[in-house]
């Protein structure tokens, strides 16, 4: 990642920021008043304090993004492939403990976090999967009694 | 009762095997993240969580509080002996401890640090004992009014007086409350922002928030930035810690008035770790005979914040425990910890539970003397973790993200949030969005809606009342104060908050 220093005439990272929070504080708020009762202070309904909450976070959303159209700002600097690759992980574990078992789920997510910073090894990252699943399946399986089988065959049922 | 009863009462729970067990879990757990970069104790709390839920309360509460105060000895290892903070406080440690370490008395400044730490925490545990209960006898006349204020002061301050930007802070706030407010009213029984999905009735869970908050998003940020360390853990020896006669002299009074600071700094809501250290770090600066000798290995710049730092530990206990607000983001995963254990936080905490309050607080004594025991004679152990390099660790620690979030419900559906919130908490990172105020406005957001029910129930929808009750209406004009203040800093000079500190500040 790169940190050129120049001038883009505008604070990018919070226009977006400020437009975020302005979108989702009115997303919140329009929501509410759609689909839940407002009632009165007295008596509040669901969609009150939410509704008011929403419209609160736009105008700060609103108040981040507008100067930030008349500043520079920083370059901003994302770790898109650590990003992508350790959310993977957690989603293909997610998707394996409960159908191949905790044993093959951790396999599948070390292996491919271990891609996002790409400094161990194959042979490595095997020691780190047997370490890891054999560790994590002695103190979460057996320690803690955690309802986890270590293989499940998913064909046989 | 008198106090020494409660303190009986409190040592007789603390001292009982299982507890004795889960307090030294604790505070080893938070020396190992203490000492390592890239992983927090936020994060750590907040995969504990999951398995404390079989647990007693005050188990639960006393391991979890122990990798917090755990956290603060093994940050100014690192700092020590390799000017690598291993925690934001941590950094004040290395402006002398590192200098010191490089002229070979390492050892000096971490026989020093643990014992200011100490010191500083046992004085923050005498002020937690005197002051909560007072407080407590104060605040059990709060009706919901007054709660909602003071509960808005809390947040506000948190997210504007060392932040850098207060209208990010106060926007993350709200975020917060309105995550937290997914799931079933309780008062109308209306599911909102769940969107049929029938997981969400019961909200999102408190420990994937603050996994994804601070765990996976702090993973993705580290990845490829942390690097290993090699130090000879022979060059640390039990001998090379003891202290000269000039040492000694030199630091016992940095000790007591560093305490001092962080005992002020640690209750009130905003003033964290960070500002006690750095107030710690000033005012010896100030008070020395020679400034000069600072941040060249200044013994003094050593033990004042470490002292500072663990008594603002100690004391930031007690807004949470005697009021039930907490004043950082740890405070507020500890007080979601125990209302998942079906603990209501409030003034009445402390004399309907006894066994937990008095129980935690004797336990904060014993987790430090094991603190001490784990950080000097057992250094080297610590010294040689810093090895292992990060890209070791990180899948490791997502595994037991992962493991963690599916232990919540035995469900994979809160695995696929922390997935998705990770992402999330990294955007607001990369936006330079401060996670912390999230986190609190996410666990207080429901109370405040019901408080806020329920005082407008007692006003008959006149909002008046927050500024017509005396306590109610100081609070509210403490807020405006507040963020008056904080506006008219960011006019002055745009990103410097009210106490903004930083490192570059005091080395000068």
């Amino acid at each position: 990642m790169t940190t050129t220093v120049r001038s883009t005439g505008r604070d990018y990272r919070d226009i977006i920021g400020g437009g975020v929070l302005l979108a989702f504080g009115l997303f919140c708020a329009l929501y509410a008043q759609e689909h839940y009762k407002l009632g009165s202070p007295t008596r509040m309904g669901p969609g009150w304090f939410p509704m008011y909450l929403g419209y609160l976070l736009a105008i700060l959303g609103a108040l981040i993004m507008v100067p930030a159209f008349f500043r520079d700002g920083e370059p901003m600097d994302m770790q898109w492939r650590p990003m992508a690759l350790i959310t993977l992980g957690v989603l293909l574990f997610a998707a394996a403990v409960k159908t191949i078992g905790l044993a093959p789920a951790i396999a599948l997510q070390v292996a491919v976090s271990v891609v996002a910073d790409d400094k161990l090894g194959i042979r490595g990252t095997a020691i780190l999967v047997a370490c890891t699943a054999t560790a994590a399946w002695l103190i979460f399986h057996v320690g803690l009694g955690l309802q986890l089988p270590a293989f499940i065959w998913p064909f046989e049922q | 009762m008198n106090i020494i009863d409660y303190v009986l009462v409190g040592l007789e729970t603390a001292t009982t095997w299982q507890n004795l067990w889960y307090c030294f879990v604790g505070v080893f757990l938070g020396t190992l993240v203490g000492v390592l970069p890239g992983i927090g104790s936020l994060a750590t709390i907040a995969m504990l969580l999951p398995f404390t839920f079989s647990l007693n309360p005050t188990s639960a509460i006393i391991m979890l509080a122990g990798v917090y105060y755990g956290g603060a000895y093994g940050g100014s290892t690192t700092s020590i002996l390799l000017n690598v903070p291993g925690s934001a406080s941590a950094s004040v440690a290395c402006l002398d401890g590192y200098p010191m370490s490089r002229q070979g008395r390492g050892g000096i400044a971490l026989f020093g640090a643990a014992v200011a730490s100490f010191v500083g925490a046992t004085i923050g545990i005498l002020a937690m004992m005197f002051l909560s209960p007072t407080l407590a006898g104060v605040a059990i006349q709060f009706g919901p009014t007054e709660y909602v204020s003071v509960m808005i002061l809390g947040l506000i301050a948190a997210a504007t007086v060392s932040s850098g930007s207060p209208l990010k802070g106060i926007a993350m706030i709200i975020c917060g409350i309105l995550l937290g407010l997914v799931g079933t009213d309780v008062n109308s029984g209306v599911m909102r922002y769940a969107f049929g999905v029938p997981e969400l009735s019961d909200g999102l869970a408190l420990p994937v928030i603050a996994m994804a908050l601070f765990g996976v998003s702090e993973m993705i940020e580290s990845v490829g930035k942390v690097e290993s360390s090699m130090i000879d853990p022979k060059a640390i020896t039990l001998k090379s810690m003891v202290p000269t006669r000039d040492d000694v002299k030199r630091a016992w009074k940095p000790i007591l008035r560093g305490s001092l600071v962080g005992s002020i700094f640690g209750p009130l809501p905003g003033t964290g770790a960070l500002v006690s250290c750095f107030g710690a770090y000033a005012i010896e600066k100030k008070l020395a005979d020679d400034p000069s000798r600072f941040g060249k290995g200044a013994i003094e710049g050593v033990v004042a914040p470490e002292a500072a730092n663990n008594a603002n530990d100690q004391t930031s206990f007690i807004p949470t425990m005697s009021l039930g607000i907490p004043d950082n983001a740890v405070m507020a995963l500890l007080l979601g910890a125990l209302m998942i254990h079906g603990i209501s936080p409030g003034p009445q905490l402390i004399t309907e539970k006894p066994q937990l309050f008095w129980g935690l607080i004797m336990s904060f004594w014993i987790g430090n003397i094991m603190l001490v025991i784990l950080n000097l004679p057992l250094i080297s152990i610590w010294v040689r973790l810093l090895s292992v390099p990060y890209y070791v660790m990180y899948p490791i620690i997502m595994v037991l993200v992962g493991i963690g979030a599916y232990s919540i419900n035995n469900s994979t559906f809160d695995v696929m949030v922390v997935a998705i919130a990770g992402v999330m908490g990294y955007g607001l990172r990369v936006l330079k969005m401060p996670p912390a105020p999230l986190l609190m406005g996410f666990v207080l957001g429901p109370l405040m809606e019901e408080y806020l029910r329920r005082a407008m129930l007692l006003s008959r929808g006149s909002f008046m009342t927050f500024i017509e009750r005396p306590i109610s209406g100081t609070m509210f004009a403490l807020t405006a104060l507040l963020i008056l203040w904080s506006v008219y800093a960011t006019i002055r000079g745009r990103k410097r908050a009210l106490l903004r500190p930083t490192v570059e500040n005091l080395a000068k």
